[in-house]
């Protein structure tokens, strides 16, 4: 890190860029219900520090965004991702991009069906877990005001990262030592480089934005498990992705859509493990009410669900597969931004399964803030071998974060 | 005698021609007079391709706790509908970044976009409600979105004097349903050919809210605000709003006023 602040201080000046830095640093303190496993840790302090660098010179732009997390109570926790590293040529109806990106299509606030291009450190929170950058060319197409055009070349793979052994977001005793790119027919390969290819399409109109994506890409959201003699290995399938998103205002609501039909190749290891061709939806409602007093309060329903699959496939493949979301962002509007946010979300297929979570966030300076996050989930496990939210069950925990802005 | 007849003759006549051409003018209603005298100060207005300045948002709540906020803004002129404005949000740190996108409309709701940098996020605004606080401050969004004849039904009320300066008053009701307030009774300067005091009367009638304009500065023919002052009477609440780096006539692409541009440098 030290020698990239480095580089960035040298060319600087050299190449007479125009450019922003900032970041920020948090110290994380998280304690979860005790469990019954040894192995797992029920707490975890850590620091993350996260840096945003852009700089723009004529047409070419750069850009670099990272963090890194040191947990001190859990190695495993560690990490170092680089989520965006790329450069940038425009002219004015094209752009073209080539590095790593972090990708964000979604149009929800909770369910995201779209948002999978990235792989994962799912060892984060499990509503969205932080993502890791995607090496990819981008060509960008404007066409007026209204629409863009992307056409994207993925040139390799990277996996997401899966829970250690010792996390209460993991699958219990077990640690994954092993990524691996899924062939078919029960043959994987380590190999890191795999073409993949993708285009999106969107416009905005009155009242509303639309796109479309296509994707043939490795899949890091459902992967294969397998032991491997020593633990799991993770295998990730390629897949076809037709997806897209619609925001739409309707009077004081905006709805909004996100849905993606993944075509799996047909493999009988993929549907033995519940990985089969499926249409996953996810539709929202959202409305914001002002009060006399300046504050607002945003009233969130969403639900997703998962076609085309039985309902043990389903569990598998999303902790959310049917499931229904009511929350809320009340903003006090106060000089110091006092907001508190909550949200619940019920499974409709297990009704047992229950995710509470709220959290306080306000500013402690103009460089400084706080937040408390409060979450609670009931997943009511009956069977041998949990699956979807069931690995969860009963891991309510406390988050306590200070964060200093620079 | 005949002189004396004749004279008054004369100036019967004349009287009468001037009566005659007065009356063939239709009296110009309050209505009327509101309309074109806000017309006419927009058309001056109008014509300045694109703007672009450093703001500092200043909010005080009743106690005299007080915030300041940070923005760079531009925005750009569109033929045949409103402006389009971009606002980068620059401090406090944990909103540095942010961006918000408006397409200004004559008559339809807004077109409004939220850019989160954190999350490499567009959000759409719904712009319907258009008395949300804008970033807690006592300004709403309305306030902020450029000035359209076509959203208020315009009166004249008066012609005064506001610290020796000649105004125009006139009320605007806003056309839109959805605004926060039933008038604003806008005092407009005939040199600036802009506001120096706008009154905010709230969906009862009541007065809820005064902006005090000043610190005009000279950019060609025209003239632009360094200072809003927005005091809440019921609330006791205060924000204030001030330029610099004000810079009129830049020449704007198109593109950099669009959802693309939001993620850009």
């Amino acid at each position: 890190m030290k020698k990239l602040f480095v580089l960035l201080t040298l060319i600087t000046p050299v190449f007479s860029f125009q450019y922003r830095f900032e970041g920020e640093t948090s110290i994380e303190a998280r304690v979860f219900k005790k469990d019954r496993f040894s192995s797992t840790k029920d707490h975890s302090f850590a620091n993350k520090t996260a840096i945003k660098w852009r700089a723009k010179h004529e047409n070419y732009s750069a850009e670099i965004r990272g963090f890194a997390r040191r947990d001190l109570s859990q190695k495993s926790r560690d990490v170092s991702i680089l989520e965006e590293f790329s450069l940038s040529y425009e002219e004015n109806s094209y752009e073209i991009k080539v590095g790593s990106k972090m990708f964000n299509w979604s149009a929800l606030e909770a369910f995201h069906p779209v948002d999978n291009v990235n792989s994962r450190n799912y060892d984060s929170n499990v509503e969205s877990p932080e993502k890791i950058g995607q090496n990819v060319i981008q060509y960008k197409k404007l066409i007026g005001e209204s629409i863009v055009w992307d056409f994207y070349y993925m040139p390799d793979f990277r996996h997401s990262k899966l829970t250690g052994k010792d996390s209460r977001l993991g699958l219990g005793s077990f640690d994954f030592n092993n990524y691996k790119l899924y062939q078919g027919n029960n043959q994987s390969t380590n190999s890191s480089t795999k073409d993949q290819y993708g285009v999106r399409y969107q416009r905005n109109f009155e009242g509303g934005d639309i796109s479309f994506h296509y994707l043939d890409f490795i899949d890091k959201t459902h992967f294969l498990v397998q032991a491997n003699g020593v633990g799991l290995q993770a295998l990730f399938p390629m897949v076809k992705q037709y997806g897209g998103t619609l925001q739409q205002i309707f009077g004081e609501y905006t709805l909004k859509v996100e849905a993606a039909y993944r075509d799996y190749d047909k493999d009988a290891t993929l549907v033995a493990n519940g990985i089969e061709d499926h249409l996953q939806l996810a539709m929202g409602l959202e409305k914001t009410i002002y009060h006399d007093n300046s504050q607002e309060t945003t009233w969130i329903l969403e639900a997703q669900n998962i076609f085309g699959v039985d309902e043990k496939s389903r569990q598998s493949l999303d902790f959310f597969q049917r499931d229904i979301l009511l929350g809320f962002r009340h903003s006090f509007n106060d000089v110091m931004s006092k907001e508190l946010s909550g949200s619940i979300i019920v499974d409709l297929e297990e009704s047992k399964q229950i995710l509470v979570s709220t959290t306080w966030a306000q500013r402690l300076s103009d460089t400084s803030k706080f937040k408390f996050h409060l979450r609670m989930i009931d997943a009511y496990p009956n069977v041998k071998v949990p699956v979807g939210l069931q690995h969860l069950n009963q891991d309510h925990q406390v988050l306590l974060e200070y964060i200093r802005f620079f | 005698m005949s002189r004396i007849i004749n004279s008054i003759k004369g100036v019967i006549l004349f009287s009468t021609i001037l009566c005659v051409g007065h009356c063939k003018e239709p009296i110009e209603s309050d209505l009327e007079k509101g309309l074109r005298i806000s017309q006419e100060t927009n058309q001056f207005n109008d014509g300045f391709f694109g703007d672009s300045s450093e703001t500092e948002l200043e909010i005080i709540n009743a106690h005299g706790d007080k915030i300041v906020r940070k923005m760079s803004q531009k925005s750009m002129e569109q033929k045949g509908d409103g402006d389009r404005s971009l606002i980068t949000f620059q401090w406090p740190a944990d909103v540095k970044g942010t961006r918000m996108l408006t397409w200004s409309h004559k008559k339809k709701n807004d077109d409004q976009w939220l850019y989160l940098p954190s999350l490499k996020r567009v959000k759409r605004i719904n712009s319907r409600n258009q008395s949300g606080s804008f970033m807690g401050s006592e300004f709403y969004y309305e306030d902020l979105s450029s000035v359209e004849v076509e959203k208020y039904v315009h009166k004249f009320v008066k012609e005064g004097k506001i610290n020796d300066r000649d105004v125009w008053v006139i009320d605007r009701d806003p056309v839109n349903r959805h605004s926060g307030y039933s008038k604003l009774r806008v005092y407009i300067d005939k040199v600036y050919m802009n506001p120096l005091t706008i009154e905010y009367f709230d969906r009862k009638g009541e007065l809820l809210k005064t902006a005090k304009f000043s610190k005009y500065t000279k950019h060609g023919k025209y003239y632009r605000q360094g200072r809003i002052e927005m005091v809440n009477h019921q609330t006791g609440k205060q924000s204030n709003i001030t330029w610099s780096k004000l810079t009129l006539n830049k020449k704007y692409k198109s593109k950099e006023f669009t959802k693309n541009a939001l993620d850009s440098f």
